[in-house]
């Protein structure tokens, strides 16, 4: 029954939601710096986890796909405020489960994905520098897309909640999984732009801090960001041949 | 007569007390015409004072009035000050106010250059005025040309819907089918400015900037004054006045809006112990996008705070109104007014009080031609739902949820139980509220600042549940939810509710 099984604790659906997803966000910020401690900084992000075997890249990497998702669980504030208000009370745990769910699920794979295309670069033979390069020209496009900004608006749509049953299960998942897939088409290139940083750590800090003015400011991507990215490709290629 | 400035301070005037081609409107037509033409460019133009409302590059309404060649402001100009209209928030009320404040000092000015009265002030169309024929549109907004025989800038070129003529003492006015649904005076029984649930506020939930996520738990619901009768004026008069980005556009709107801004001062005088929101977050705003800014009559940017424009008559504006009486709508243009005080006013209430949801309905719903009907089950002991509340005890709330749409839309009416087959015009014991689709199609675009979600309405049945229950119609499993559209739906044009909801609290 799933009435007497919530899934989340009183935590997760009583007062304010932001507490407890930045508390969670919090986390993730400290599972990195104890992973970065471990593995060195450079080592535990996908760069540097693409030079080791495949068992050290799942003990360094796996870890750090989680604590990255969990960073993201503060965009996801307005949305678990909009399905809690949106279920009836004896299943608003489920609901703001199912949705986080559904969110979590999505990020975590698109970060597997992030992971295997820098790996997979990496053991392609392509020098770090030139790869750091591209991956944020790449991302300066994006920023300065329609397509991006689309998918920033998109991505806290709220869609109609189905009230009761496996529907209403479904329908929180779909809200969470499909917040997550805009969000991360939003932010995807800059995070693998982050990740093929010589500086993950902080380039990663720089990032998440962009994306939540840029969710919070809900106008369009600031073509700032776009030209510092470029300046950013600009400093690495110097950095590397000069 | 010209609107008054008494001791510094300018007098709005209510437009039907206004003699016919009174200077006040003669002048507000001339320098309307003197502004249209203007470069959008140009800060002081009318595009570009519509502009700052709502706007969109792809609009075809808009597009239609650019002149070959015409370019668009730079960007960072655009950015600053355009498409920033205030909607479903609770800064609905002080934007709009800085917003028609430096409209009017701008008008003002251009009046001024064209040799024309220096206290000239922007009138107001009070809709819930003492004459009868106060919900028809003035003769002078319907005319072709001025007393002089020159073309009616008021009226030229500007497009609204279908409208037919009425004879008045002062000419042939506008009937819009403006009814007493869409000028009701619910808002007056509003208690608290803000409130958790915005459909039980004057002035709507605590958002964030624009139509922000911020604190509010309904964070789509706009306040009482917003939904009816902003929303419905706007829908009932129509085409340019149905949309953020026209709307400007139509000299009536300056009119309206006057009005929704006098009625947040009628909602503060009816009863002293009302007050503005005295949190920082509405009094002083910071963030991004915030303060507001605008570009005043020098061209000059312009900081505005809510606590900036709160007292009309020390702000940087200096104005007042003229009368500040409201009367309950009534019926026909010509049956006398009901007072306001026959009205049930609403007690206070912690604003913390957080609604529970107690039935939804289960699809999306299509809302046809005609009247759509929805079954909303309801998930409480039937023993709950079989007793009547004392007042103030339980409020029941109507959620219209998701509502998205094309083309251009009426206003719904919305009914609960009505009889199967049933004429609502003769059920007017069993109407729960109207749904004003003012931003609705804006609100359903993917380049909406919500990704296209559309909007929600949340209308207070708490009456009229009670009523039902006390007359043993109401049915503790069940409601029927039955939309009825002021208008048949236009060709071309789409209406979909994403969920109806009834919630308690």
């Amino acid at each position: 029954m799933w009435r007497q099984v919530p899934l989340i604790g009183s935590l997760g659906t009583q007062g304010s939601p932001e507490r407890w997803l930045v508390a969670l966000a919090l986390l993730g910020w400290s599972l990195i710096a104890v992973l970065s401690g471990i593995f060195g900084m450079a080592m535990c992000m996908a760069a540097g986890a693409a030079r080791q075997d495949t068992s050290h890249l799942i003990i360094s990497s796996v870890p750090m796909q989680i604590a990255m998702t969990l960073l993201m669980l503060p965009l996801l504030a307005g949305t678990v405020r909009y399905v809690k208000l949106r279920s009836f009370e004896c299943r608003r745990r489920r609901s703001v489960t199912m949705t986080i769910i559904g969110y979590v699920g999505v990020w975590f794979s698109g970060n597997v994905v992030l992971t295997l295309v820098a790996w997979g670069a990496h053991a392609a033979g392509i020098i770090a520098s030139a790869l750091a390069v591209a991956s944020l020209v790449l991302a300066a496009v994006w920023q300065i897309s329609p397509a991006k900004h689309l998918a920033l608006l998109a991505c806290h749509r709220h869609y109609p909640l189905y009230p009761t049953g496996g529907r209403a299960d479904a329908s929180c998942l779909y809200q969470g999984a499909a917040n997550g897939l805009y969000c991360f088409s939003s932010c995807g290139p800059m995070m693998l732009a982050a990740m093929l940083s010589p500086y993950p750590v902080i380039a990663m800090l720089c990032v998440f801090l962009m994306l939540c003015v840029e969710r919070y400011e809900r106008r369009r991507p600031r073509v700032e960001t776009g030209y510092a990215l470029l300046a950013a490709a600009a400093v690495t290629l110097a950095t590397a041949y000069i | 007569m010209v609107a008054a400035q008494v001791s510094g301070v300018y007098v709005r005037e209510d437009v039907w007390g206004l003699p016919r081609w009174d200077p006040t409107l003669l002048w507000y037509a001339k320098a309307v015409g003197e502004m249209f033409p203007k470069t959008i460019s140009d800060s002081s133009s009318w595009r570009f004072q519509a502009a700052i409302h709502g706007y969109i590059d792809t609009d075809p309404e808009l597009l239609a009035l650019m002149k070959p060649g015409e370019k668009l402001p730079a960007q960072t100009v655009q950015d600053t000050y355009w498409a920033k209209c205030q909607h479903a928030s609770w800064y609905f009320l002080p934007w709009h106010r800085g917003y028609l404040g430096y409209f009017e000092r701008i008008v003002r000015k251009t009046i001024i250059g064209l040799g024309g009265p220096a206290d000239w002030a922007l009138p107001y169309w009070n809709y819930n005025g003492a004459q009868p024929q106060s919900r028809l549109m003035r003769p002078e907004f319907l005319e072709a040309t001025l007393p002089d025989g020159t073309p009616n800038p008021l009226f030229q070129s500007i497009k609204r819907g279908p409208y037919t003529l009425t004879a008045t003492t002062l000419g042939q006015a506008g009937d819009f089918s403006i009814g007493p649904k869409d000028v009701s005076t619910k808002w007056d029984s509003m208690a608290n400015f803000t409130d958790a649930l915005a459909a039980s506020s004057l002035g709507g939930g605590k958002t964030g900037y624009h139509h922000g996520e911020g604190h509010d738990p309904d964070p789509d619901a706009m306040g009482q004054l917003e939904k009816t009768p902003h929303g419905n004026i706007h829908n009932d008069v129509g085409e340019w006045m149905g949309s953020f980005e026209t709307a400007g556009l139509d000299p009536i709107f300056w009119l309206h809006h006057s009005n929704i801004d006098r009625l947040w001062q009628v909602w503060l005088s009816n009863d002293p112990t009302r007050t503005n929101p005295p949190d920082t977050n509405w009094q002083k705003p910071r963030g991004l996008n915030l303060p507001f800014q605008f570009l005043d009559e020098a061209g000059a940017s312009q900081d505005c705070d809510p606590q900036d424009v709160l007292n009309t008559e020390t702000s940087k504006f200096t104005y007042k109104y003229a009368n500040l009486n409201v009367t309950s709508p009534t019926t026909t243009l010509v049956t006398p007014a009901k007072p306001l005080a026959l009205m049930v006013i609403k007690a206070p209430r912690p604003a913390s009080t957080a609604p529970k949801m107690i039935g939804a309905s289960t699809t999306n719903i299509a809302v046809g031609a005609q009247q759509t009907v929805t079954e909303v089950a309801i998930e409480r002991p039937p023993e709950l739902m079989l007793a009547v509340k004392t007042p103030g005890e339980e409020e029941t709330y109507l959620n219209i949820e998701n509502v998205t749409g094309t083309g251009r839309l009426s206003t719904q009416y919305v009914y609960l139980n009505l009889p199967k087959g049933g004429n609502p015009e003769n059920y007017p014991e069993l109407y729960a509220g109207s749904l004003p689709m003012f931003g609705v199609v804006e609100a359903s675009l993917p380049t909406d600042e919500h990704g296209g979600h559309g909007r929600t309405f949340v209308l207070d049945v708490t009456e009229l549940v009670d009523t039902l229950k006390r007359e043993n119609h109401w049915n503790p499993e069940m409601v029927t939810v039955s939309v009825v559209p002021k208008r048949p739906l236009a060709e071309g044009a789409s209406l979909t509710i994403g969920r109806i909801s009834l919630y308690t609290r």
